[in-house]
């Protein structure tokens, strides 16, 4: 391990001849990473099954097993990990065979020490790109499914709290009902934020939030220009926060109310992440939608049995 | 004339490689435009779409690997299949990182030809089916969570279901209190009468199945053992049939179906999705029951309030 603390990425070397794994060993430690090592095919797939790696660099040719192998399974068994192919018998044939089998890259043996830092390096963005797009795909899954799955008002705005803090990586997440004849918003769910925070006082319906009305549209406030699209500048100064994007929860035109996403620093969503956080509230918006309409219906019952005396009171319980 | 297998670009700076991939590929039923360069090329892609391009690497101006990442820009959907003379261990890694499905070498037969930009064209189709299906059932879902109503719920789903699924019908069952027989509560792309054959006996091998949680998959509804009403299935014109369980909290509450009219298999991809699909709305269906369940409440309440307040009946 290097002196400068954590290592980079785990990485797993494979390979029949030890001498490959010292020069490769040496350099990539060099690089902050933490390097393991197999000298046959059985053994690595153990330590696949055992331990959890970023990267596996796998030689091509070697006595027990092929290297192809090791693709397959790492394609099969641990999609969250990639694969690097490197070879002193390098043909056309089986660099196209490991990149049609999910290879990141494929790299012929000699190789200069940059050259493989270089690889290692473009190959492990590659990775932790594609994992963090299907964590993003799993964590939507759940949070649409917790959505659909409850008619409980609270549970739902819980939710829609913590699912969009989980699904975006933000510091924190809040939720205000919107009351179009007063423009009166209520806050309804909060995670993620002090208390002291929260409770700075009632938010209006102006400044950035009049641009959400207005837009119909999402609204990203940075630090710098607090002071004039923010009603408690100083508080949300003092609370860390380096941006606020606020995102309405629409039914047709008729805007619910407002998500509004806390990050430490400046938010930038990619396109797919900013589809993601649009099809979530328009989720939500349906959900928030229906408990209500629930609870409605909930709340009349109860309102009726204030007028029912006892005995039918009790009648309809038994009823049940 | 038949119906083309498919578009495919072929750029090559040297005529008579073009005529030879585009004579082959022609006999084979597929549409073949030719370029010699890559700009050529990419006016024509701008102009209609295609479904596949076979490149070749080394050009005068751009070079197939710098075609490909302007062609993939104008339709990242494109298959590409570079084709070389002077391949190399290097150019070839290029291209796959391009995003190419395939690397081959130049001189090649007709049959490796066709038999490639076939399997090329077949994995193409099966990528749209599922993409088809996943924009769909999102249409779908949007749609279902649009309302509380049990009945427009369960027609939608199945609506949802012959279209999503391209098949011939669907229908939704849900079982009846005691667990014994499943009902029949939504149909689609089926005739009253087939629907309305008899009730479904949960004893009966398909139905116990599903109630166990499992898929059943019938490939000839007239011959298979297991259905139980086969004289139905061949008036209906029914051949295959899939059935999954509506699960809601590890408790089965129904079935979903699929009916084909030509027999088929499913593949393990939309075996898959359908369980997705009847996860999804299981829950939808749940909720419309409930809310069903406290509207008849309140109505029943206030009906009782009613007689509350006019014992003699008066109003």
């Amino acid at each position: 391990m290097n002196v400068r603390g954590k290592p980079k990425a785990a990485i797993l070397v494979i390979d029949d001849e030890q001498i490959v794994h010292e020069s490769v060993q040496r350099i990539l430690e060099e690089e902050g990473y933490l390097i393991e090592g197999a000298l046959r095919v059985d053994q690595a797939l153990e330590m696949l099954a055992d331990r959890t790696y970023d990267l596996v660099l796998t030689d091509l040719m070697m006595p027990d097993r092929n290297g192809m192998e090791v693709i397959e399974t790492v394609a099969r068994d641990h999609p969250e990990i990639g694969v690097v192919m490197f070879t002193g018998f390098a043909t056309v044939e089986s660099a196209v065979q490991s990149m049609k089998l999910g290879a990141l890259d494929y790299l012929p043996k000699p190789f200069t020490p940059q050259e493989l830092v270089d690889v290692i390096m473009i190959s492990l963005e590659k990775t932790w790109k594609a994992r963090r797009d299907r964590e993003i795909e799993l964590t939507y899954a759940e949070a649409e499914k917790a959505l659909s799955a409850s008619l409980d008002l609270k549970e739902i705005l819980n939710l829609i709290c913590t699912s969009v803090v989980r699904l975006l990586k933000v510091k924190g997440a809040a939720l205000h009902m919107y009351r179009p004849k007063d423009k009166v918003l209520e806050l309804v769910s909060e995670c993620g934020l002090s208390e002291t925070y929260v409770k700075k006082g009632p938010v209006s319906g102006d400044k950035s939030i009049a641009q959400v009305l207005e837009t119909g549209k999402p609204v990203l406030v940075e630090s710098q220009d607090f002071d004039t699209s923010l009603q408690y500048p100083e508080e949300a100064r003092k609370e860390g926060i380096g941006s606020i994007l606020s995102v309405p929860l629409k039914l047709e035109d008729t805007v619910l109310g407002f998500l509004r996403l806390y990050s430490v620093a400046k938010l930038s969503l990619t396109d797919e992440e900013t589809s993601l956080l649009l099809k979530f509230a328009d989720q939500a918006a349906r959900a928030v939608e229906n408990a209500i309409e629930y609870g409605k219906v909930k709340s009349d019952i109860e309102g009726m049995k204030k007028f029912i005396p006892r005995p039918v009171t009790q009648r309809m319980e038994e009823q049940g | 004339m038949d119906k083309k297998k498919g578009k495919v670009l072929v750029l090559d700076d040297e005529q008579i490689v073009l005529d030879s991939v585009s004579r082959i590929l022609e006999d084979e039923n597929y549409a073949v435009a030719k370029c010699q360069t890559a700009t050529a090329a990419l006016d024509k892609l701008k102009a209609g779409g295609f479904d596949m391009l076979i490149t070749d690497f080394k050009m005068p101006g751009m070079d197939g690997l710098q075609a490909m990442e302007a062609l993939s820009e104008v339709d990242p959907d494109l298959s590409m299949i570079m084709v070389t003379a002077y391949s190399t261990v290097d150019s070839a890694v290029k291209a796959m990182k391009l995003g190419a499905v395939d690397y081959i070498r130049k001189p090649f037969t007709p049959d490796q030809l066709t038999e490639l930009v076939d399997t090329v064209m077949e994995r193409r189709k099966s990528r749209f089916e599922k993409r088809y299906r996943e924009d769909t059932f999102e249409e779908i879902k949007t749609a279902i969570s649009s309302t509380l109503n049990l009945k427009s719920v369960l027609d939608l789903i199945v609506q949802g279901l012959a279209k999503v699924m391209k098949v011939k019908g669907s229908s939704l069952s849900l079982l009846d209190k005691k667990r014994e027989k499943l009902r029949v509560f939504a149909y689609d792309g089926l005739s009253r009468d087939y629907v309305d054959k008899g009730p479904l006996d949960v004893s009966k091998s398909i139905s116990e199945t599903t109630l166990s949680g499992k898929e059943v998959w019938i490939e000839d509804a007239c011959k298979d053992p297991r259905v139980q009403y086969p004289q139905e299935a061949m008036r209906e014109g029914v051949a295959s049939i899939l059935s999954v369980p509506l699960v809601v909290r590890n408790k089965v509450i129904g079935a979903l179906r699929v009916y084909t009219s030509e027999p088929r298999k499913f593949s393990e991809e939309e075996v898959r999705f359908l369980y997705g699909f009847a996860e999804q709305v299981a829950y939808s269906i749940e909720n419309a029951k409930s809310y069903e369940d406290v509207k008849d409440e309140y109505e029943a309440l206030r009906d009782d309030l009613w007689d509350y307040f006019d014992k003699d009946g008066w109003m």
